[in-house]
């Protein structure tokens, strides 16, 4: 099909270097990336029904009980495996992938090699997830993948860092961008926690509490050394890229990164106050936790000054929307946490609700958020077509947005009411059980909204994969960037003014 | 103390010493030291400073044909 994009052609058009450089950059991305991003659609939807199975199962027991497959202690686990290392890893591995090529300037290189190990990883996802349904899982939260699925899984990451380091030595543009800090630290961080937490659990030496210790360290460190220096990798250059606006202070982003890097990873025995481990050890926990503060507050006033006097713009474009809506969940998740950290607050929020809305308010309301956004901007530059429908992007939006919240305030509301109660010895626990029901109904119901909305997500990867789109004229930018703008204010005021689509 | 905690100190410190001698190593080389330019590399003279790079796309299919 000989089409207006193909017929110009990037090479011989005006600000020739800087398009066909970045279209270079993008089209060597294209296969890979792809791969990640579509798979992780695939886990999410697949984790999606999970979680509702699990979630009716709370207040409705009857739920689908015939089948052994399908029981709670099953179902949960296959939940949050496909979840972490089906949908959360492999788009923030698509995000990642691409920009680290974006801002090192450089073609992906190892394409094939990376789509191997995509295929791999999926391979190894899928065979968990089946062992974990017919009841092989470990009971080792976050790591219940049986330890032969682990350590193959794991070993996936040795190319992740042989991967950054050559793009790193190699890279053309000399200034590291404060998204690439994070990006090389996730990736040569969380290989070192996986690779140790997987060895270190499933070695006959780990019992009692060293178990305990380590997969809390690992647990909390998978958010903190994995998902959050992608998530905010991806807030850094997306909120000052879309909006055409330099990040407000770099410093403080810079000093946001390295206390980030030097207090994350001290944080995750918190998990553990009220356990029977020494003292000390949880006090390190905590102290990790409140030292969070710095690189929440300089990243929480570093964004909000960036977009301040630009929210007009969230009506306009999907992705500021998506990771405006995340880096927001990050500061109020952050400091939720770090409060939650504190043994006052523990004694009443842990073992309850609590923890679950908490949970949810990190890994969705602020990464899953986030990895919306970036698919929303990076797919279309890949394949060079427009997304199919932007009511279907409102749909999506609108659905996660309003599920999360009823989610997070919901089971945040129950939880700490359930702790309450549980602290006083007076109310029966059956009463304790029965006065949930309610909340556990709003849960599901929040999850069947994000879950419809994920549908709404999924038909839109579907129809891009299949190039079902307009031909994309923008990003990539076959037209001068001045007749689009342009253009796209003046059919801006025309749908405004109610000629809708 | 058991191997088991030996070991996760010995990886606990392993990650803090890879920070700090990345820190060491970006003050070593300028990276801590134009902030301004830092600030600023992702823009360029096609998607410039003060221009936006993303929409909806509902007006999209039709911005394409008319730009042809």
């Amino acid at each position: 099909m000989n089409t207006p994009s193909q017929a110009k052609g990037p090479q011989h058009n005006f600000d020739t270097m800087d398009v066909s450089v970045r279209a270079d950059i993008d089209r060597s991305c294209r296969e890979v990336v792809l791969l990640w991003y579509a798979s992780s659609v695939f886990w999410l939807l697949l984790g999606s029904v999970l979680a509702l199975v699990a979630s009716i199962k709370l207040h409705t027991p009857g739920f689908l009980a015939g089948s052994e497959w399908l029981t709670f202690g099953r179902v949960r686990p296959a939940h949050l495996n496909t979840m972490i290392y089906g949908w959360a890893s492999m788009s923030g591995m698509g995000t990642l992938l691409w920009l680290m090529a974006r801002l090192c300037k450089l073609p992906l290189p190892w394409r094939e090699g990376l789509m191997i190990a995509g295929l791999y990883w999926n391979g190894m996802v899928a065979i968990g997830t089946w062992q974990i349904l017919i009841g092989n899982g470990t009971s080792i939260e976050w790591l219940e993948f049986p330890w032969w699925i682990s350590i193959p899984l794991g070993a996936t990451f040795l190319v992740v860092i042989a991967l950054s380091i050559k793009m790193l030595r190699e890279r053309r543009e000399k200034h590291l961008y404060v998204s690439q800090w994070y990006l090389f630290g996730s990736t040569i961080w969380f290989p070192f926690l996986y690779i140790g937490a997987t060895i270190l659990i499933h070695s006959p030496a780990a019992v009692g509490v060293a178990k305990g210790t380590a997969n809390w360290w690992f647990a909390h460190n998978v958010l903190g050394l994995w998902l959050t220096p992608i998530g905010l990798a991806s807030a850094y250059y997306f909120i000052p890229k879309v909006l055409g606006r330099p990040i407000h202070s770099y410093y403080l982003s810079i000093i946001g990164f390295w206390t980030l890097a030097l207090f994350y990873n001290w944080a995750g025995t918190h998990h553990l106050i009220g356990g029977p481990l020494p003292a000390w050890l949880v006090t390190v926990g905590t102290v990790g936790s409140m030292m969070m503060f710095v690189p929440v507050i300089t990243v929480a006033v570093n964004h909000h000054l960036t977009m301040v006097g630009n929210f007009s713009k969230l009506r306009v474009s999907p992705t500021l929307r998506f990771i405006v809506f995340g880096a927001m969940s990050y500061t109020a998740v952050s400091v939720q946490g770090s409060l939650t950290a504190l043994r006052t607050v523990n004694e009443t929020g842990h073992f309850t609700h609590y923890t679950i809305a908490h949970a949810h308010l990190g890994v969705y309301s602020f990464f899953t958020m986030i990895a919306f956004g970036s698919m929303y901007y990076v797919m279309p530059r890949l394949v060079e077509r427009e997304w199919i429908s932007s009511r279907l992007i409102k749909v999506h939006f609108w659905c996660c947005a309003i599920g999360i919240l009823m989610y997070w305030v919901g089971l945040s509301i129950g939880g700490w009411l359930q702790g309450t109660w549980m602290n006083n010895p007076d109310i029966p626990f059956m009463d304790i059980v029965r006065r949930m029901i309610p909340y556990l109904w709003s849960r599901s119901i929040a999850g069947t909204l994000m879950t419809i909305g994920h549908f709404a997500f999924g038909i839109l990867v579907w129809k891009m994969l299949r190039r079902e789109g307009g031909w994309l004229v923008d990003p990539t930018l076959f037209v001068s960037r001045k007749e689009a703008a342009a253009e796209a204010s003046m059919l801006k005021a025309i749908s405004d003014a109610g000629v809708d689509e | 103390m058991t191997n088991t905690l030996i070991f996760i100190w010995a990886v606990v410190l392993m990650l803090a010493f890879s920070s700090v001698a990345a820190l060491v190593w970006a003050v070593a080389s300028g990276q801590l030291g134009e902030f301004q330019k830092g600030a600023t590399c992702i823009f360029d003279d096609d998607e410039p400073i003060g221009e936006m790079t993303d929409n909806f796309p509902a007006s999209h299919s039709k911005s394409s044909e008319s730009t042809t």
